[in-house]
């Protein structure tokens, strides 16, 4: 029939001028195969700052100039880390250089020999050039290089303070004192942003109070010691703590995210809240009149014992890929260089540098913020001091690495236990009890 | 008064003579599948082939995606059917969808019959009522976190001026509960007005004009009218948008993330959290394997219940 050959030719004409069209396109895939022979190195970044990304970028481009290596940067938000990782490992495409937020994940990588040891680069550079806790041995080999200790504390307006005759806290009595003083609802002033709702923001944000109690979750052998007769008395101390803590806190309690924790403070909403030099940096772009107006401090002890701060300890670590090699090259050009004080730089209050060589570069020290909030940052090396502050983490909790500190963060048990009682729906024992019967539920030994 | 019957309203057009359809000659086929395979080629590598790999994890146990999978058979389901988590998700996954789906209908076709009346400015104000619709989730969630925000919210802020106070639209489960399910009828709503806007465009004006002669009022007309029409789509609608909203997870976790504690989780956000959050590759799957066979066990009843055709 006519009008089936017809409709036949003009899908052949179809088809022809599609083909052709490939044809043609396909024409401009050979420069980009040729191009495809040079290494690309796929570089994972999790810091979302722009001004790092800005950097990322201009390394890249250098390092291809220098070593004509390409270098092909990918940025996802922190939370996302593991399952991006994880998930391109799987689709056969893994990442060559990554980013960490937290030691564990990588970690978890080795016994599937997915990253290779940083141990020679990490002797290279000198292994009493890092502070306490930056490096950490698994199998007798150093997996992730640290750049930044992310330690979590307590930022104060110094002049509420002053205004009140009021003076830095050493036990939780003197801080509730504090609190109390500071609050002034009727004038929107409230004395404390914390929060509590289910977050990564709470775990890190929020955790500071338990490791100043001495609270650990598991002992060497991964039994739950969180309910046990000589933890469970710190943990419920901790919790009525929070409890009386809570009334000096802006309304919203259970929507108080990272936002909020910056946003309160620079608002002038709240006197004290959590952070890191984050928040210093937002001061600077937003509130640039409390520049001198904030102070710093670890969360103090129950009854004036050593302080504490929560660690988190972001860094990089190299996949075990074809383009290990090329990886660990463009590495070593990355520090010797002194691109990572560069990085460091990029948010220059924000990244503690794990690093005592650091504090004293002359690059890093002449940075206008760091010059300028120099005092903070001597309280932050009392940090890295072990006789004056605890350091504690969900990440630090058991023998070694697991997915099971994976799955305490993850399930959100620690904000759950302190909205339980916050909420009114159990008492302070029985959400300890509730949150270590979780905690065995998914916890795995060995 | 005359009682409008179906038969003597609804005058059915002469059933067309449809012409008998023959198996299709070779070379049609062969076009027809040339048109067909780049559809059904993604649609097995999109869809196909990852809903039958996650069946397959859930008969494994494996603790990441590079984790070797372990073959545990029917362990992960007996595991979480066991769990009173999993039946608190389920039960608040039913309600969620039974609210949201409620409300969308009643408010779509509400505002689908404003929009079907003639006045000024309709065509402008049908364009603004697909406005939420077409807003990409995220920015939905993030416009109404900052709207209800206890400190800083705009709602919060005309609350206090009215001397009502603010309220903790995230501090409570009752007040969450509420959230999720404005928020996602504030997004959804839409969908269904402009597919019940278009059903009602099919009703003939005649129908009405012959109605009010005979002296029905405008509950009638709606009731013996309106709806017999509506009624198919309506049932597809029901079924859409329970199984789309009985599956929402982007809203329900950007702006509760399941909390506080799990008053607002529901089967996707548990599955998530296994597969993602707990290193229980093949709990989380098991999960969402007993959603995807009870949304089919729905259906299925759902179309024995209500079928399409008339008998």
């Amino acid at each position: 029939m006519q009008h089936t050959r017809m409709r036949r030719r003009r899908f052949l004409q179809t088809l022809g001028a599609a083909g052709g069209a490939a044809l043609l396109g396909s024409t401009g895939l050979v420069s980009p195969a040729r191009a495809a022979k040079k290494t690309t190195i796929r570089f994972f970044n999790n810091e979302t700052d722009p001004n790092t990304i800005a950097f990322l970028k201009q390394i890249a481009k250098e390092y291809q100039d220098v070593a004509g290596v390409h270098i092909k940067v990918e940025t996802v938000p922190v939370l996302k880390t593991w399952t991006k990782v994880t998930t391109a490992i799987k689709a056969g495409k893994p990442y060559d250089f990554i980013t960490f937020g937290q030691v564990t994940h990588p970690l978890l990588l080795v016994p599937e020999r997915k990253i290779v040891p940083v141990t020679d680069i990490v002797r290279e550079v000198g292994l009493e050039d890092f502070g306490p806790r930056a490096i950490t041995w698994y199998q007798d080999q150093v997996w992730m290089y640290p750049y930044d200790y992310n330690f979590n504390y307590l930022i104060y307006r110094k002049d509420w303070f002053e205004e009140k005759g009021l003076q830095v806290p050493n036990t939780w009595d003197e801080y509730l004192q504090v609190l109390a003083a500071l609050n002034d609802p009727k004038n929107k002033r409230y004395a404390y942003t914390m929060p509590i709702s289910s977050g990564g923001h709470t775990n890190w944000g929020n955790t500071g109070w338990l490791w100043a109690a001495g609270v650990k979750i598991y002992d060497d052998e991964w039994n739950v010691i969180l309910d046990s007769p000589e933890i469970k008395p710190r943990v419920v101390g901790t919790l009525e703590f929070l409890t009386k803590a809570a009334q000096y806190t802006p309304p919203g309690l259970l929507e108080t995210s990272l936002k909020d924790m910056l946003i309160n403070f620079t608002s002038g909403l709240s006197a004290i809240t959590t952070y890191t030099g984050r928040l210093i940096h937002t001061i600077e772009d937003r509130a640039p009149e409390l520049a001198d107006k904030y102070g710093i401090m670890a969360y103090p002890a129950p009854d004036g014992g050593p302080r504490a701060v929560t660690f988190a300890n972001d860094g990089f670590s190299i996949g075990n890929t074809r383009n290990t090699e090329a990886t660990l090259e463009f590495f070593r050009w990355f520090l010797k260089n002194g691109k990572l004080v560069d990085y460091q730089l990029t948010v220059a209050v924000h990244y503690q540098p794990p690093q005592y060589s650091t504090y004293k570069n002359e690059k890093w020290r002449s940075h206008p913020l760091v010059k300028k909030h120099w005092s903070a940052i001597e309280v932050m090396l009392d940090f890295m001091n072990t006789d004056k502050t605890r350091v504690g983490s969900i990440q630090l909790e058991g023998p070694g690495p697991s997915p099971n500190q994976g799955r305490i963060w993850n399930s959100y048990v620690i904000p759950k236990m302190y909205q339980q009682v916050l909420l009114k729906r159990l008492t302070p024992s029985q959400a300890v009890d509730e949150a270590a019967k979780e905690i065995r539920s998914f916890t795995k030994k060995g | 008064m005359v009682t409008l019957r179906r038969s003597e309203t609804v005058a059915l057009p002469a059933p067309a003579r449809m012409s008998r359809v023959g198996p299709l000659e070779k070379r049609e086929r062969r076009l027809f599948l040339t048109f067909l395979a780049p559809g059904l080629v993604l649609a097995i590598g999109a869809i196909f082939i990852p809903v039958l790999y996650a069946i397959q994890l859930s008969f494994y146990h494996a603790e990441s995606f590079i984790d070797t999978p372990t073959f545990v058979g029917l362990g992960n389901y007996l595991r979480i059917f066991a769990d009173p988590r999993y039946w608190e998700a389920f039960w608040h996954g039913i309600l969620y969808a039974v609210l949201t789906v409620s409300l969308q209908v009643v408010i779509g076709i509400a505002i689908a019959l404003l929009l079907h009346q003639e006045f000024r400015g309709r065509s402008w104000l049908r364009s603004a009522s697909l406005a939420p619709y077409i807003l990409p989730t995220v920015v939905v969630v993030y416009i109404w976190t900052w709207l209800l925000n206890m400190n800083h919210g705009l709602i919060n802020a005309f609350l206090d001026r009215l001397g009502i106070g603010a309220v903790g639209w995230f501090e409570t489960p009752l007040a969450s509960w509420f959230t999720i399910v404005f928020v996602s009828v504030w997004h959804w709503t839409p969908f269904v007005i402009i597919t019940f806007l278009a059903a009602l465009q099919t009703i003939s004006e005649d129908l009405y004009d012959a109605a009010a002669v005979d002296g029905t009022n405008a509950w009638q007309r709606f009731v013996y009218i309106t709806m017999p029409v509506l009624k198919p789509v309506l049932v597809v609608i029901i079924m859409l948008r329970t199984i789309f909203m009985f599956n929402k997870f982007d809203i329900v976790w950007l702006l509760t993330r399941g909390g506080p504690l799990t008053a607002t989780e529901h089967l996707p956000i548990l599955a998530y959290q296994k597969t993602f959050a707990m290193f229980d590759i093949g709990g989380g799957t098991a999960v969402a394997t007993s959603i995807f066979l009870f949304l089919t066990l729905l259906i299925w009843l759902y179309f024995r219940l209500f079928p399409l055709e008339e008998n």
